[in-house]
């Protein structure tokens, strides 16, 4: 069963139709890439994947259910979790307290946890979660900075982090390389690929088609609000239309 | 340690003032450093100014001092209901206001307190309008052995007093446990950023909606406090004058810091009252200046001016 099922998915703001008729599904394991270039609707496919905005139209199916319209902490609670175009960090707190906050679905329940803290076992349980994603992120270094004072690039490998914490099973990451350098960039791509390893889809988005090409397993590709293509790298890189409206026309070989 | 300090100066505190108006203003404070540290609960992690506390105040007081003027209830159970009273107008009004971000909710909880003092003032048949309501049973916890109080007996203000002091400390202590439990996480975090708060499953309504809740109830236990000491209220108790002058305490105090919500009540109590005894508009301009000054200059507060507050308030 595919992790993600996105199906006849349309929104309209007003009378702008920024998705229309979108469907693809997300497969267990793999890392998709949404691409297209700006104004194509990604980011609008981004909020209505985690419930930031409702649908005009069509259904959402994550593992099978049905979740169209869900608020986005639901979503989060089933395993969806997203980062945001422009970085968001908890910016006046630490980088270990960013990633305990991205930690809170994992903090335990009830009214004693809630009202008066954590228990020393507890504490110590989220400590040791907490000091796992700082290894495997790479931020130990970073650990007592606070957010804001980070580089551009620490504040983006921050921000999958703190969707660490919340457990994903499918991590929608919307436009993690923008702003960064080669070397940012690529040490980003690691890190997905490494999350990946940890048994979590990736759902990607960017606008760099080369990028994406190289690292992706299957490639959705959005013009317009609509889906122009979908297919393996190769298969892309083939498609007349695509070639046609998004590489900038055709090219003799 | 440090809290050892402030501890034994509050007990030591109505020894060393021992006049009926130095002991007055001494329970004047501890029951503002209740509805500071219930209004910092708000202001301090999340970020969320209310500025009709003193409205929940007024719905604690009057509940109070009805139930046991009509039902002699005994004051612990009016005290409890004062609570609940308060926690269920936040409910009420918590709920649909606190889907706003913001501005927008801060409007909704002026505007409710402004509604809430014309609601006192009118509802003639139960609170007596602008007459008040006179003749509360004074609250004295009564020392076994010490014989009957009256209300303006020494021995009875300090009881009182020593009954506000344990109230405000359960409410600092509580403020600071809130803070390391789901309730702060989520609180911190929607400050800081509620669409990621949201993202990583926070659901950030509900726990605005509880911490309004926690709040509005410990500002009713203030206005039962209040009532039970002074005997007398009325609406103009409880306007917005008065919920302004809590934001400026807690501002003044500094929001979020640990001993904030002492400090602010504490300086700004004794300067409200040595002022009203100059004039009372004098303290309500003083109060402005305050507020502004503590913006411009100590963002932080002056807790947080001596130490950089905690952002979990560690």
């Amino acid at each position: 069963m595919p992790v993600l099922e996105v199906e006849h998915l349309t929104k309209f703001f007003g009378g702008f139709r920024a998705v229309a008729d979108l469907s693809f599904v997300v497969e267990h394991g793999e890392i998709l890439g949404l691409v297209g270039p700006n104004g194509a609707g990604k980011t609008t496919t981004f909020n209505l994947i985690t419930g930031f905005i409702p649908p005009t139209a069509g259904r959402i199916r994550f593992h099978g259910e049905d979740v169209t319209g869900r608020p986005p902490h639901e979503m989060a609670h089933r395993g969806l979790v997203r980062t945001f175009q422009n970085t968001k960090v908890f910016a006046q707190l630490t980088v270990e307290d960013n990633i305990r906050t991205g930690c809170f679905l994992q903090l335990p329940r009830g009214m004693r946890a809630t009202m008066l803290g954590l228990s020393a076992a507890e504490e110590a349980a989220l400590r040791t979660r907490v000091d796992e994603l700082i290894t495997f992120t790479g931020l130990q270094s970073h650990r007592k900075t606070v957010a804001q004072d980070l580089s551009y690039g620490d504040q983006r490998t921050l921000e999958i982090a703190i969707a660490l914490g919340a457990d994903p099973r499918l991590l929608l990451l919307d436009e993690p390389f923008a702003g960064m350098s080669r070397g940012e960039a690529d040490r980003c791509m690691a890190l997905i690929h490494r999350t990946r390893e940890r048994g979590v889809t990736v759902l990607l988005v960017d606008h760099h088609m080369d990028t994406l090409m190289k690292h992706c397993h299957r490639l959705v590709v959005m013009h317009h609000g609509e889906k122009l293509a979908e297919g393996p790298p190769e298969v892309i890189r083939a498609d007349p239309k695509v070639i046609d409206t998004y590489l900038g026309g055709r090219v003799d070989a | 340690m440090k809290r050892l300090l402030f501890l034994t100066a509050a007990i030591a505190a109505p020894f060393v003032f021992p006049t009926i108006a130095q002991r007055n203003l001494l329970i004047l404070i501890a029951i503002n450093v209740i509805l500071v540290a219930s209004l910092d609960l708000l202001m301090g992690t999340a970020g969320l100014l209310s500025l009709g506390h003193a409205g929940f105040m007024g719905i604690g007081a009057y509940a109070s001092a009805l139930l046991v003027l009509h039902y002699r209830l005994p004051f612990p159970l009016a005290l409890a209901a004062a609570a609940a009273a308060g926690g269920i107008a936040g409910l009420f009004i918590g709920y649909p206001s606190l889907r706003l971000r913001h501005h927008y909710f801060v409007l909704v909880t002026f505007i409710f307190g402004i509604i809430l003092t014309l609601l006192f003032t009118s509802l003639v048949g139960i609170t007596r309008g602008p007459m008040g309501l006179p003749g509360i049973p004074f609250a004295a916890i009564g020392v076994p052995g010490a014989g009957r109080h009256t209300f303006n007996t020494f021995q009875s203000k300090v009881d009182y007093y020593y009954l506000v002091v344990v109230v405000a400390a359960f409410v600092l202590w509580l403020r600071g446990r809130l803070w390391r439990g789901r309730l702060g996480f989520a609180l911190v975090a929607i400050r800081e950023e509620e669409n990621l708060a949201m993202a990583v499953g926070i659901h950030t309504h509900r726990y605005k909606v509880l911490a309004f809740v926690v709040s509005t109830a410990i500002a009713g236990a203030a206005g039962s406090l209040y009532a039970h000491y002074t005997t007398f209220i009325s609406p103009e108790v409880f306007t917005f004058v008065d919920s302004f002058n809590l934001f400026v305490m807690n501002m003044v105090g500094g929001a979020g810091t640990p001993a904030g919500p002492v400090v602010g009540p504490l300086l700004l109590t004794i300067v409200r009252d040595a002022l009203r005894n100059i004039s009372p508009v004098a303290a309500e301009i003083a109060f402005g200046v305050f507020l502004i000054a503590a913006i411009a200059f100590l963002p932080v507060g002056l807790m947080g001016a001596l130490r950089r507050p905690g952002v979990r308030g560690g």
